[in-house]
């Protein structure tokens, strides 16, 4: 079977960066435009997109996560300050908190779908609940 | 597992060296599209006046983020504590105290509850022409289920007004509206 563990990597990187780009340009063309902030339900957003798109391209591949949680700590913190939104102090600390939530999505996205009953629109399904629940876990810490 | 490594690592590097060239490209349109649209947003805000300077700010109130004078009145940046983060405005008041514009510039409240002060013209223009007595409950209806943004609202309202007509903002002319 062909190794597609590179594929989470790269799904990620270009959501978060395609992200990061419409912002970019948005903040050129239309400057007082009030741009979604970099929070916690943003990156689960950009995670849970990756991860779905993951399991419809690569549906029985199980990933690597330390290497995964890596990749995405880069993507948060990196991309946002290279796209001026963050300072470099700030760019770390979101990286760090993005790379520990794209990790426990990732373990409990993959459960799922390991564990749950298969269909057409099941990604999409836990992708969707697991959006929910990180919207309902940020309130809680609010 | 190596092609793993090797393709995550690419896949970054490539995305970051995109994203740089776009910063870096739009940067000079970025700042020109800045210039012009608050210039415009200037005008909008305090009909009458074409040309701004900026003076410093001196006061105490510290609402107050900057004053741009204009020939018929100010155009204050306030920016307020909201329900979950800060929120910035422009408001205009002319020289007689009356507010002529106001708008959100930047506010992180609750979509749906909070968040509808950025777009919400009937609340928003309930402070036209308002002379630096907004008080929610009173004179001004709040968003519904917002009520502490509404009142963060026309607190900035009040203080900006009180720097134009002098009000001592200890004495309770820019206290929390409402």
């Amino acid at each position: 079977m062909k190794d597609k563990r590179f594929l989470l990597n790269a799904l990620l990187t270009a959501t978060v960066g395609i992200a990061v780009a419409v912002c970019v340009v948005c903040r050129a063309f239309l400057p007082y435009a009030v741009l979604p902030q970099l929070n916690l339900p943003t990156i689960a957003l950009l995670s849970l997109v990756a991860l779905t798109a993951n399991a419809y391209l690569a549906p029985k591949t199980k990933p690597c996560y330390l290497l995964s949680a890596s990749v995405a700590a880069v993507c948060f913190g990196l991309f946002p300050w290279l796209g001026g939104f963050l300072l470099w102090t700030e760019a770390i600390k979101t990286g760090v908190i993005g790379g520990i939530t794209f990790l426990l999505l990732t373990v409990v996205y993959t459960s799922l779908q390991h564990r749950a009953p298969a269909s057409r629109f099941a990604p999409l399904v836990y992708g969707f609940g697991l959006y929910l629940a990180a919207q309902g876990f940020v309130g809680i810490l609010l | 597992m190596k092609k793993t490594i090797l393709i995550s690592l690419v896949s970054v590097a490539a995305i970051g060296l995109l994203l740089t060239a776009l910063t870096f490209g739009v940067n000079g349109i970025a700042n020109r599209n800045a210039q012009k649209e608050h210039e415009r947003l200037l005008k909008t805000l305090l009909p009458g006046s074409e040309t701004f300077t900026v003076e410093p700010y001196e006061g105490d109130d510290p609402l107050i983020r900057s004053v741009h004078k204009g020939e018929s009145g100010f155009v204050i940046e306030t920016a307020v504590q909201g329900y979950a983060d800060e929120i910035t405005m422009l408001i205009g008041v002319n020289n007689e105290g009356t507010v002529t514009g106001l708008r959100v510039l930047e506010m992180h409240e609750t979509v749906g509850l909070g968040a509808a002060a950025l777009t919400d013209w009937e609340f928003l223009a309930q402070f036209l022409k308002n002379k630096g007595d907004a008080a929610v409950g009173d004179n001004i209806d709040a968003l519904t289920g917002a009520t502490v943004t509404s009142k963060a609202v026309a607190r900035s309202v009040n203080a900006a007004v009180a720097f134009v007509t002098g009000a001592d903002v200890d004495s309770g002319a820019t206290s929390w509206g409402g």
